[in-house]
């Protein structure tokens, strides 16, 4: 099946199974931010923008979001820097070590 | 959950024609829970561009969209104003916002989930669904209904009335399924639900038939009405709380709440 929507401002076209999920579309399109967390539509780890709302990607089939716009972390990453250097130093590093955590 | 094919209807009458066409076609709503279920489908019917996300008000009726997202009911001003807030009290202590921002009400009525927090808040309103082909039902009547409904949720019609709402979900963690859920009502009359029991929502209708017949029930009229709910419906231990823990919430917040409605 062919979904065509926007990645990241970027119109993509993804030949995907019919019960895919678009976790699975996005990490499988290199987009490792995106998490697998409990894969149950509980943890948040797995959160999207679709079409500018906060959204499971691990509980939305990739054929629902057809024709959307889908922003993930990666598409934001200027405006994460942005929120990062306004913060001080010592909440920077606090930062830096809860993504190191992460990974 | 295993799917053969995706299918984009192009109106309401295109998705109910493919709905009968085969036994093992499903609608898709949310689908979150559909995630869960261990089936293998035909067809999924992806209703999400069928325009059915809005709500709308005329004077007597709130009509809400199969589609509508839980987040949009919980934002609404119109449901904000519907006895005190409180089916989007309800709505609200689901799950997370993204969580939200997909589930559906329609979803959410047309699953009978026994752990629904939306069916009995809606319980304690008057509550019509419209379906498609022609056909409206009432919510209890939705509930009773035995089998496979082979039908179309276009919107469920919410009776504009003024009055007070409770609604107390008791859970374990903040993402936890409720181990019991309770709204009560009153307008010109009092209702109660009871959910999670752990059967789907149901109507005390006892009890809101001994409040309904005094003219000025007391505390002591509230406590026997809740004691007439612990009978009247079903209770039953479940892996995280006892039949005998379940009812002594029940009687408790039924107490609590007829109390609250009332002031």
């Amino acid at each position: 099946m062919k979904v065509t929507f926007y990645l990241n401002d970027i119109l993509m076209s993804f030949d995907v199974k019919e019960n895919e999920y678009l976790a699975e579309t996005l990490r499988k399109s290199g987009l490792k931010s995106i998490r697998l967390g409990c894969n149950e539509t509980s943890c948040g780890a797995c959160t999207v923008l679709i079409d500018n709302k906060p959204v499971l990607s691990c509980g939305v089939l990739t054929g629902q979001v057809d024709g959307c716009h889908v922003i993930t972390v990666e598409g934001i990453q200027d405006e994460a820097l942005k929120s990062l250097t306004a913060l001080p130093m010592k909440e920077r590093i606090n930062v830096a070590f809860a993504m190191l955590v992460m990974h | 959950m295993k799917i053969q094919h995706y299918y984009r209807p192009a109106s309401v009458d295109d998705a109910y024609q493919k709905l009968i066409e085969n036994p093992k076609n499903v609608l898709l709503a949310g689908g979150f829970w559909l995630k869960k279920m261990n089936q293998n489908y035909d067809t999924i019917i992806d209703l999400s561009s069928l325009n059915l996300n809005e709500i709308h008000e005329n004077d007597d009726f709130i009509i809400v969209g199969s589609m509508v997202s839980q987040r949009q009911f919980e934002n609404s001003k119109v449901i904000q104003n519907l006895f005190n807030d409180m089916a989007g009290f309800a709505v609200r202590e689901i799950m997370s916002v993204p969580f939200r921002n997909s589930a559906t009400i329609g979803g959410s009525i047309m699953g009978r989930y026994p752990f629904s927090d939306v069916i009995t808040a809606l319980l304690v309103m008057d509550v019509t669904l419209r379906f498609y082909p022609k056909q409206e039902m009432s919510l209890m009547d939705y509930l009773n209904y035995k089998g496979k409904f082979n039908s179309v949720l276009v919107d469920i019609l919410i009776k504009k009335e003024k009055g007070k709402g409770f609604f107390k979900k008791i859970k374990t963690t903040a993402l936890d399924f409720p181990l019991i859920n309770i709204a009560i009502s009153k307008s010109d009359k009092y209702r109660i639900a009871i959910g999670s029991r752990p059967m789907v929502g149901a109507l005390a209708v006892s009890a809101m038939e001994y409040l309904n017949s005094l003219s000025n029930p007391s505390e002591e009229d509230f406590i026997k009405a809740s004691e007439i709910a612990i009978i009247e419906l079903n209770f039953l231990d479940s892996v995280n709380i006892s039949k005998e823990y379940r009812i002594a919430l029940a009687k408790t917040y039924i107490k609590r709440g007829l109390l609250e409605v009332s002031k």
